[in-house]
């Protein structure tokens, strides 16, 4: 059995159900959860997580989010990682910045790619939280054994080429590529496109785990009792 | 190559451009090293674009400022700005490697119609996005890359203006990896794009270079352009960056004041950041939360800036400085009067800095780049400066 892991930005729709939804993932055997911090250009994100960014921008800042991540860490008793861009981490300084946000499970940042963390892992390294590695579609055999290397966590393996949400499919190649990742001994959680049950199973047929995103953030936004209902639908 | 100049640059873009940025960069190489390929981009440059541009000593400018001015007319170019001389270049090397599919964002709309141009030159399919403040404000050059075949994508989200319309473009490049290439407009993005768009632009200070040597039998004591991405400006200082001698100068837009959110004037009043692909200077608040900006030019209106000039900055081998918009506006009609000359509104940041600053050039040679012609300002200069009229 594959680890499902939710991705819930920090104090959208708004802080209360935020906070009562990371309550719901834990009653509901969540594996793990992503918490997003927005940043005002967050360009790997399609529609629906860009304007969540800028929604969410106009009522909190980041200290807000860094409060209710630790309100979060509290209830979740499952790990936690903290998803953002490479600003929110460098702007303030990688190393204060992360040690305001206390035990986390790693850091995801969308536009920091391989090649680009080691200054960032020189910084982590003394706090123990990883920065989380990507694979994509358009990954080399090259590319994936250098992920491999060293890799503290697990691999985030991007489904597709495209930004957040939209359809979720596997085709042959990337098949092969996440055999390839698994065969060198990594731990590979897909995401991108994974809505429903359906597609978590997909997924587990190939990899470690799945990660959801767009659409858990879609049913929050419509309501409590409604992503109570999804989270549910998901291990069903 | 080298990713980084100093501390400033490098890749910070989604892992799935990676492979996208290496192949840019292998052919890159190899476009530079192809005797053919430079041959085409020369001849397109001289009998398409209209290169060499002249180098005009402006006499009656000089007597309004106490100084010799001579000023790089880019604007004489095909499509009336520095633009064309990138996407030229841009859209061989495009060519080369086999894309099919231009994307590009832009501003003022010069590098959108630059683009527009060299794709319908060479029959390649063009997708431009564009900030719809800028779609509204520039709505001349919308026409004319409609016309030219390219279509047109307004931005309404974010700030609605450049910064919206390159995330858009990143984001289009992210989803057509395949056969897309994304012609970015400045010295701004991810390594290999500053390195790309320097050269292609380096142009500008050869010939300046070698033509002020003819008039005046020296080099200049100054150097003067606009500063939005950085791209004139890169372009004419990769001519003199060696002649240490030479004082360059970047000027950026001061907008309506120097408070946070009325100007744009990233390397003046900004710190180190990561906005689009590089480090470099960038205006954000506190948290790292990218700030609005503003500036009577569509051009200049942008928070970021090319990571060269954060590396010059430092290096103090280049300084930079503001002029606010009522001063690029004064200086437009300047111009206009004294030398029969339509600046477009970024370049008028240069000549309002000049003019404001006279004791600074008094009894000295200056060149100023022109970066490009002001027709497409008419709207917001006939309204005092307003941007929706």
């Amino acid at each position: 059995m594959g680890k499902i892991g939710i991705y819930l930005l920090a104090n959208y729709p708004s802080r209360e159900a935020f906070i009562e939804a990371a309550k719901i993932c834990n009653t509901e055997n969540v594996d793990f959860l992503e918490i997003g911090f927005p940043f005002s250009d967050p360009v790997a994100d399609g529609d629906v997580l860009e304007k969540a960014c800028y929604d969410v921008l106009k009522m909190y800042d980041l200290d807000d989010a860094i409060r209710s991540l630790h309100d979060v860490q509290r209830i979740f008793q499952g790990k936690i990682y903290v998803m953002t861009y490479a600003n929110i981490v460098y702007s303030p300084g990688v190393e204060s910045f992360t040690r305001r946000l206390g035990a986390i499970s790693g850091l995801i940042l969308a536009d920091l790619p391989l090649r680009e963390t080691k200054r960032f892992e020189r910084a982590l390294d003394n706090h123990g939280v990883p920065v989380i590695r990507f694979l994509t579609p358009q990954s080399r055999d090259a590319d994936i054994d250098r992920a491999l290397r060293d890799s503290r966590d697990f691999i985030y393996f991007i489904s597709k080429r495209d930004t957040t949400g939209g359809e979720f499919s596997l085709d042959e190649d990337v098949r092969t590529k996440i055999g390839r990742a698994r065969d060198k001994g990594g731990v590979v959680f897909l995401g991108f496109g994974i809505k429903d049950r359906k597609d978590v199973e997909l997924a587990f047929q190939y990899a470690d785990g799945a990660i959801i995103g767009t659409r858990a953030v879609s049913e929050l936004n419509r309501g409590i009792d409604n992503f109570r209902n999804y989270i549910g639908s998901l291990k069903k | 190559m080298k990713r980084y100049y100093g501390q400033y640059g490098g890749q910070f873009v989604p892992e799935t451009l990676v492979p996208a940025l290496d192949e840019l960069e292998g052919a890159f190489i190899g476009f530079k090293k192809d005797k053919e390929c430079q041959g085409q981009l020369s001849a397109l440059l001289k009998d398409y674009a209209g290169r060499p541009t002249p180098l005009y000593h402006a006499e009656r400018l000089g007597a309004r400022t106490g100084c010799r001015v001579f000023l790089k007319r880019e604007d004489l170019t095909h499509t009336g700005s520095h633009k064309i001389n990138n996407t030229l270049g841009q859209i061989m090397l495009a060519k080369f490697m086999g894309k099919k599919r231009i994307t590009a964002e832009t501003g003022a709309g010069q590098h959108g119609v630059a683009t527009a141009t060299a794709c319908a030159l060479l029959g390649l399919e063009c997708v431009v996005y564009m900030g719809r403040t800028d779609v509204v404000r520039q709505g001349v050059n919308v026409e004319r890359m409609k016309f030219l075949g390219a279509t047109v994508v307004p931005v309404d989200k974010g700030s609605a203006t450049l910064k919206s319309a390159i995330n858009e473009a990143l984001r289009d490049w992210v989803r057509n990896i395949k056969d897309t290439h994304y012609l970015i407009g400045s010295v701004v993005g991810p390594h290999p794009f500053p390195a790309i768009v320097g050269h292609f632009q380096s142009v500008i200070g050869r010939e300046a270079r070698s033509q002020i040597i003819k008039k005046t039998k020296g080099l200049p004591d100054h150097v003067v352009a606009c500063v939005g991405g950085g791209s004139n400006a890169m372009g004419i200082f990769r001519g003199f960056v060696n002649d240490i001698a030479v004082d360059l100068i970047g000027v950026e837009a001061g907008g309506t004041s120097l408070e946070m959110g009325r100007h744009a004037a990233t390397l003046t009043k900004g710190r180190p950041g990561i906005l689009h692909g590089a480090i470099s200077y960038l205006l954000q608040d506190r948290f790292g939360q990218v700030a609005d900006v503003h500036s009577i030019s569509a051009g200049l209106d942008y928070p970021g800036v090319g990571p060269e000039h954060s590396f010059l900055k430092d290096r103090k081998r280049v300084r930079y400085d503001v002029c606010f918009d009522s001063e690029a506006l004064d200086a437009f009609s300047a111009l206009s009067r004294l030398e029969g000359i339509l600046p477009a509104l970024e370049s008028s940041h240069a000549l309002g800095y000049l003019i404001n600053h006279k004791d600074m050039f008094a009894g000295k040679t200056v060149i100023l780049c022109l970066s490009g012609r002001g027709d497409k300002d008419m709207e917001i200069v006939r309204n005092g400066g307003s941007i929706h009229g």
